[in-house]
């Protein structure tokens, strides 16, 4: 159970004196490794704000986030950063691919930060290609692939130094129905090979795709899925 | 080095842009390895001067009478004296620099061993007054074979005649070993002293080898005070001094490069600076994907850093090359009297101007790569 994630009484607040917003207020969840966990609910509710703390790109105000048996809101800037590249594969919404560089150089970047030599590298973003189905695009900038593509490649770079948990903040929101469907397949794929996932999404259909759904609303979660 | 990649791709985000910066920073180098270059060379034609010589002259910048060898000769501590008349002559054409030294032969070849020459053509200076020595890469120029007659055109030599045209013959060839390049043609004094319009019997300046380089101070002195009564009083100094006080007739050179330098690379601060914080303004998203991958903060501030190292370091190497390519060229073109190489420590100057330049103009950029905020920089760009 290492790649859980647990999140007991957290309080995230935006925002300086009167202008405070409270965010997450004293929000307690459990997510079990292997587990593939939709997000839902409406703008602002706090989901974004959540998926940040589970992926170690924020820190609560308040209470503890354990992720890859790890206290992560414990650890130093630098520490933070190294979890995330060991154990945290993410996707977003719009690809945030670099786009002077290749497929294969976008999808290396995370190896970039392993001992792994040259040939290695290369070994493993030809087995991630593969399994995206973008073999014969790896020479490709980001601007000569389709959304669906340039999404694939995303998934690819989250996958390629093998993390335990993907966090993914509406994948398919900038994609047709077909497309979406197609990258959600994938997903679901790595989840059945051992993945934790867990993605936000305004899409039912989409979270059809997970074995769970937690629906939020101001910046708690609707009583479904609260830690014991 | 597995960073290169990225750190050059990042580098060509705006093709444009980098192109023009580049541009301004090969300039910049350029400009500043001619400038040092000339300094540096003329820096080390001053360095190399020999302690044990020391240089006499009046001190109103006219000439001194002959009579003062045999005063000079009798000092204590001077082992042997020659004297020198120079003048900037041309051949054929005005743009055809040669420097004239009317010397004596035996003199001048035993107190000056950075003149080489062969015994032939110091017998053939002493055999006949008309024969001249000069120095090879001017023969090579020109085409002059010993024996070869030549005219020089001398304006400040007037002759008797009426004309400052000096009807030689080439006796033989000298490697002016300190300054290869330098038009040096050794005319025989005394076939200048004879056919001079006036002076004559007086010399520009006597050259005085002493024993000891550390009684130098002593030797200058006592010549001074010799002839400090006489209607030309004296004015005696190291061969290093008086290379100074020659250069510092053009101008304070270091000053003045170091100026033109300066602004230049101030410049090129502020360029590279402004051309580093636009690129990180348009990629602020760029590096906040990089920090939520796991790159530290230290390392997205050091890719930021790479950049600068990189333009500046390609523009240094391009640069100082044109330069390199460039400074004889410009010594060719002086007629061999400005020497100018690319010295290894100009290069080193500049390896280090490169430095400078990089991390400083990315310091800001780098610090607010470091800064990040993740979350911040995903929601605002």
């Amino acid at each position: 159970m290492s790649s859980g994630i647990e999140l007991r009484n957290v309080v995230k607040t935006y925002g300086r004196g009167r202008a405070r917003v409270e965010v997450l207020n004293g929000l307690t969840l459990a997510i079990a490794a292997g587990d593939f966990l939709a997000l839902m609910g409406p703008s602002g509710s706090g989901k974004t704000t959540l998926l940040n703390l589970i992926g170690g790109l924020n820190r609560p105000d308040k209470g503890e986030v354990w992720a890859a048996a790890t206290r992560i809101n414990q650890l130093s800037g630098g520490e933070l950063a190294d979890w995330r590249a060991r154990h945290i594969g993410f996707i977003f919404q719009f690809y945030n691919l670099m786009p002077m560089l290749t497929a294969a150089r976008n999808i290396e970047l995370p190896l970039l930060l392993t001992p792994l030599g040259r040939d290695e590298r290369r070994k493993r973003i030809a087995t991630v290609l593969d399994i995206v189905g973008l073999s014969a695009r790896a020479a490709h900038k980001p601007s000569q692939l389709s959304g669906g593509e340039q999404q694939r490649v995303a998934i690819a770079r989250a996958l390629v130094a093998d993390p335990e948990i993907l966090v993914c903040d509406e994948p398919t929101g900038d994609l047709d129905r077909r497309t979406a469907d197609e990258i959600l397949s994938l997903l679901q794929l790595l989840n059945k090979r051992g993945k934790t996932i867990v993605m936000v999404t305004h899409d039912a259909r989409a979270a059809e795709y997970a074995t769970h759904t937690v629906h939020m609303d101001k910046g708690v979660l609707l009583p479904e899925r609260i830690a014991a | 080095m597995k960073y290169l990649f990225l750190v050059w791709s990042g580098l060509w985000r705006r093709r444009t842009r980098t192109i023009l910066t580049l541009l301004s920073a090969v300039v910049a180098f350029f400009l500043f390895g001619m400038l040092e270059g000339v300094d540096s060379s003329i820096k080390q034609l001053v360095g190399i001067a020999h302690l044990d010589r020391l240089y006499t002259a009046n001190t109103a910048l006219l000439p001194l009478p002959m009579a003062y060898l045999p005063e000079i000769e009798k000092m204590p501590g001077v082992t042997s004296v020659t004297y020198v008349n120079a003048g900037l002559g041309s051949y054929q054409r005005p743009a055809n620099q040669v420097a004239i030294f009317a010397v004596d032969p035996a003199r001048y070849f035993a107190m000056i061993p950075e003149v080489v020459t062969t015994g032939d053509a110091k017998a053939a200076m002493l055999q006949d007054r008309l024969n001249v020595v000069v120095a090879r890469p001017l023969a090579k120029k020109f085409g002059w074979t010993p024996g070869s007659r030549i005219v020089l055109h001398v304006p400040a030599m007037p002759r008797k005649d009426g004309t400052a045209d000096w009807p030689v013959v080439i006796a033989g060839f000298c490697d002016y070993t300190t300054a290869p390049d330098t038009p040096v043609v050794l005319l025989n004094f005394d076939y200048f002293d004879a056919a001079r319009l006036k002076d004559r019997g007086t010399v520009q300046r006597f050259a005085v080898k002493i024993r000891d380089p550390a009684q130098a101070g002593t030797v200058s002195a006592a010549i001074d005070a010799l002839f400090v009564n006489s209607p030309a009083a004296t004015q005696t100094e190291t061969e290093k001094a008086f290379a100074q006080a020659s250069i510092s007739q053009i101008g304070d050179i270091d000053f003045l490069v170091d100026a033109i330098v300066g602004a230049v690379f101030f410049t090129l601060l502020l360029l590279v600076g402004n051309s580093l914080m636009q690129s990180f303004r348009e990629r602020i998203r760029e590096f906040a994907i990089l920090k939520t991958i796991g790159f530290r903060d230290g390392t997205v501030a050091g890719l930021v850093i790479g950049e600068a190292l990189l333009l500046c370091g390609l523009a240094g190497v391009i640069g100082l090359g044109l330069a390199r390519l460039a400074l004889p060229g410009l010594g060719r073109a002086s007629g061999g009297l400005f020497p100018a190489y690319l010295s290894a420590s100009v290069v080193a100057a500049g390896v280090g101007c490169v430095l400078v330049v990089s991390f400083v103009s990315a310091l800001a950029p780098a610090w607010k790569a470091h800064r990040l905020a993740i979350v911040d920089a995903l929601v605002a760009h």
